[in-house]
């Protein structure tokens, strides 16, 4: 290895700072005086620009993703050995028992990784700030199941529906897994949304993929390539974009559709943390799932051809008698009281 | 929206600023200028980042980069008859006259792995936080508990040792 001369070591520094934060005033003079001290200065820039691309190019290949992975290890390790910096330490008092006994050792590591549980009954919601930062909001009648360890932050969507604000942290990968699908994201704003049969994914910033089966992925959050193709098994989305996955219309068949869809402008952001359900085209067995989650009386349908009507409209959450009462205007659905429930019937429909 | 092509120029900066500055800084000698362009070039892909080739990002922005640089000099009178000749003439300018970079962005994906295995440990973790997962100098020091200044001297050592080991083509791949 040739031995590095001063000019070199300037031309990668200022390579680095170029590509780091934007240079202050003074640091602009400083380089166009370095820049302008030796013709060749401006091609040592470069030579160390194109060894970065020569990198970038092979970014997403099986031995980078390798050499990435590892790295991501070791930062993890180095990071775990910086003091005042470890993460989720079983408390003082458990270190102790650790130290009394080798038995209590095991179970206070199992127990700083059991996983918590937040849910919310009928007309509820709720928000967590998780200890990261992180922001976990939680629509009505949603369970959620997390899960914190030092290398990673999971998240079970049971039931209902929840959105995510993710802190970044490259180190922490951290997924949501919902009926065999599992979303992964950095920095990011999105929800997930179990409704019917169905599965649904928004993205409000940031990037999220989507990856088939609910194993933890190998690779970091970044590894993934922008518009993923559709065989690699992960789909990217785009803020402003949704992502339905149903169950395949042949239940032999096995394999779920996922299709991308891009609502209606403006985003509909998650207008029911604001207690609003905004309804686009969307089905009544829709309309009627999201609605019972607020609804002291639920709604049925009377039959399976009134679920296929399609609605759209804002109503507030948990005002049943507002929602029946616009269905009956736009679309002329009955309602009338049932045993423990409201019955939606079809126009025509006698019973 | 706004608010995302932001996000979306940010990115984008940590990962073409640098090659875009010294795409123009080797056509214009001036900082100022260099950085405006490159501004300029960043805007226009983030404004697009939706219609990229994601196999060829790099292609495309060095296809905008050539554009936004014709316009420059098409604006300042003062561009000189060979560089107008040369633009007209040949579509494929850019490699014609950026021989090394393009050189080694063509090195073998084995001599690329070879030369950043071949990095001390720490060295090449903080070299691939830099520059793959695209975190700042700042957050990889307070992540790894290093100085800014330390992280700096890691990344500085494996930029020269990767750029020298393509410079050679790769002679231990």
């Amino acid at each position: 290895m040739t031995p590095h001369d001063a000019h070199d070591e300037a031309a990668a520094i200022w390579a680095i700072k170029l590509g780091d934060d934007a240079l202050s005033p003074a640091e602009r003079e400083d380089f166009q005086r370095w820049l302008d001290s030796d013709p060749a200065n401006v091609d040592r820039l470069a030579s160390i620009v194109g060894a970065w691309e020569a990198v970038d190019r092979y970014a997403a290949s099986a031995p980078m993703m390798t050499l990435r992975e590892e790295a991501l290890a070791t930062a993890r390790r180095m990071h775990a050995r910086t003091p005042g910096m470890a993460i989720q330490r079983p408390p003082v008092w458990m270190l102790v028992a650790a130290c009394l006994c080798l038995v209590f050792a095991g179970i206070s590591v199992w127990y700083a990784q059991q996983p918590t549980f937040y849910s919310t009954g009928r007309g509820e919601r709720q928000i967590v700030v998780l200890d990261d930062g992180s922001k976990l909001s939680l629509d009505a009648g949603t369970r959620v199941k997390v899960r914190y360890t030092r290398d990673g932050r999971q998240f079970w969507l049971q039931e209902g529906r929840a959105s995510f604000k993710v802190a970044k942290n490259p180190l922490r990968p951290f997924s949501v897994s919902a009926r065999g699908k599992l979303v992964v994201a950095t920095g990011t704003e999105f929800s997930v949304e179990l409704i019917g049969r169905e599965t649904r994914v928004i993205l409000y910033e940031g990037h999220v993929a989507v990856l088939d089966g609910d194993a933890r992925p190998r690779a970091a959050p970044g590894m993934f390539d922008k518009k993923g193709s559709a065989g690699a098994g992960y789909v990217m989305l785009d803020p402003g974009e949704e992502l339905v996955i149903a169950p395949s219309a042949t239940a032999a068949a096995g394999a779920p559709t996922m299709a991308i869809r891009e609502p209606a402008n403006p985003l509909p952001s998650a207008d029911w943390e604001a207690g609003q359900l905004v309804f686009e085209n969307e089905p009544l067995t829709v309309v009627v799932e999201r609605t019972n989650r607020y609804a002291e009386t639920p709604l049925r349908l009377g039959d399976a051809r009134v679920g296929l009507m399609r609605v759209s409209g804002v109503f507030r959450a948990g005002d049943t008698a507002n929602l029946t009462e616009g269905l009956a205007a736009t679309l002329g659905i009955a309602s009338r009281p049932g045993k423990d429930a409201i019955i939606l019937t079809a126009p025509g429909d006698k019973e | 929206m706004h608010a995302e092509t932001q996000k979306q120029a940010e990115a984008l900066n940590k990962r073409f600023r640098p090659a875009l500055m010294s795409f123009f800084l080797r056509r214009i000698h001036n900082f100022q200028e260099a950085e405006d362009l490159t501004q300029d070039v960043i805007l226009r892909i983030s404004e697009r980042a939706a219609s990229i080739d994601a196999s060829r990002p790099d292609a495309y922005v060095f296809q905008i980069a050539a554009n936004v640089l014709r316009d420059h000099w098409r604006r300042s009178r003062v561009r000189n008859a060979y560089e107008t000749e040369t633009l007209a003439v040949r579509g494929n300018w850019m490699d014609e006259l950026d021989p090394e970079r393009v050189m080694q962005s063509r090195q073998s994906l084995a001599t690329v792995a070879g030369a950043i295995r071949a990095m001390p440990e720490r060295t090449r973790t903080i070299f691939m936080l830099f520059r793959l997962e695209k975190m700042k100098q700042r957050e990889i020091a307070d992540l790894l508990g290093l100085s800014i200044r330390t992280v700096e001297q890691h990344v500085m050592r494996a930029s020269l040792m990767l750029r020298d080991t393509l410079a050679q083509g790769g002679a231990d791949a």
